[in-house]
């Protein structure tokens, strides 16, 4: 019998702390292979105001590009999810490593990239959109495809964190104008 | 993991619309123009979670007795669009308490507070694709800088089901309450049929004798299988 998906309704305001749980925004352990990173930015509305109380869910392949659950030989060590509850500044943030190339599912493969759910009270369905790593030299159909402008929207900021570990940056903007670009799901 | 799933697109009026009419805030989040949604192996696979502590379920056993409110059991079934249940999807439940208040920071009304009820809960779908809670009817309550929005009863329920695209954020509602009709977020849903089945269904069998009102929801998680089951 074919079924119909439900309908989305908006995440809220109380969705309940006690859901997060300590390790929620750890993607991989401090054991896990490759180039480790603070995966960081701010959710935001259309008119540069912070979006509080927001669920950013971020799923990746390990360093090798594999996914955990998918490939037996993933790391152990990279859970591959991870979610963090926007404070009042809109701020989220994720303890993980870089992402290696995946398959694209075909023969091709595809440049690092963190899979976003945002989830938000307002947001009336759940918004997918992808985050980058900088500094890949992998042909991506899907990436060299874009237009400058929403390629650069989509691409993290690297640097230096003041505590010596490497911070990729990336907020991301809702709304119609100049917004992060996101997928018709 | 479940690779083999396709997705196909939603039906047309079954999602809400991003900007709803009555509801200001969805206009500075609605996203403009969007992509083609990608079907890699990003997007086919997904998270698995560990077992959460088994009283999770249980919203209403408080330290000094049971919660306030009208008792309700209800009985999440997790499927695909197969009907094909989903085992060991994680479902999160939280709502407000019989006076409407939900514990939580952000809930700043001045509303009674149930010591013996717990506004949130907790569970992995067994493997008919089941989680039961034990909670109440919660009660209505006003949306703060409206002009007189009120929110019907409702439950919000969250899925994780097999892959990243699967993943749901709802609400459910009690059939034949008069604030459904006014609701700018549930009548964001254009579709009567798909609001419909936002709807909790009462179903005595699942109750508890009278103690609890039983009420069914079955959430149909995007994807079905690549080649067509026989029935
Ligand atoms: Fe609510």
């Amino acid at each position: 019998m074919a079924r119909i998906p439900t309908a989305s309704q908006t995440l809220g305001p109380f969705y309940s702390y006690e859901f997060m749980r300590d390790d929620d925004p750890v993607i991989a352990s401090p054991k896990a292979a490759g180039q480790h990173v603070t995966l960081k930015g701010r959710l935001l509305d259309k008119n540069g105001g912070p979006v509080r109380e927001g669920l950013i869910e971020v799923w990746q392949a390990d360093a090798e590009g594999r996914y955990s659950g998918q490939d037996p030989a993933a790391d152990p060590e990279v859970r591959g999810f991870g979610r963090s509850l926007t404070d009042i500044d809109g701020n989220f943030a994720f303890q993980t490593i870089i992402p290696g190339a995946s398959s694209s599912g075909g023969n091709s493969l595809q440049a690092p990239h963190f899979a976003v759910n945002v989830f938000a009270s307002g947001l009336m369905r759940h918004v997918t959109t992808r985050i980058y790593a900088p500094g890949s030299d992998i042909a991506d159909s899907f990436l060299d495809g874009l237009p400058d402008a929403a390629k650069a929207l989509m691409l993290a900021r690297g640097s230096d964190g003041a505590d010596g570990k490497h911070v990729l940056e990336a907020d991301i903007r809702l709304g119609d104008e100049g917004g992060t670009p996101s997928f018709e799901e | 993991m479940t690779t083999d799933k396709i997705y196909d697109p939603l039906p047309e009026g079954s999602q809400p619309k991003y900007k709803t009419a009555g509801y200001f805030r969805t206009g500075t989040l609605a996203p403009g123009g969007q992509m083609p949604p990608l079907r890699t192996l990003t997007e086919l696979t997904g998270p698995r979670f560990e077992a959460p502590p088994p009283v999770d379920q249980n919203l209403v056993a408080g330290v000094d007795g049971l919660a306030i409110g009208q008792l309700i059991r209800i009985v999440v079934r997790v499927v695909d669009e197969d009907d094909r249940p989903q085992p060991g999807a994680l479902i999160e439940l939280w709502q407000a308490n019989a006076a409407g208040k939900y514990q939580h920071p952000v809930d700043q009304r001045k509303a009674p507070i149930d010591g013996n009820f717990r506004s949130w809960g907790r569970g992995l779908a067994d493997d008919k694709g089941e989680v039961v809670f034990l909670t109440i009817r919660p009660g209505a309550y006003p949306v703060p800088n409206t002009d007189g929005w009120w929110r019907p009863p409702h439950i919000h329920i969250s899925a994780y089901g097999s892959s990243f695209v699967s993943r749901l954020v709802t609400q459910v509602y009690f059939p034949g309450d008069p604030l459904n009709e006014l609701d700018a977020i549930l009548q964001g849903v254009p579709d009567p049929k798909a609001r419909e089945r936002l709807m909790l269904v009462p179903d005595e069998s699942v109750g508890l004798h009278e103690e609890a009102l039983g009420y069914r929801f079955d959430l149909v998680l995007r994807g079905r299988a690549a080649t067509p089951l026989e029935n």
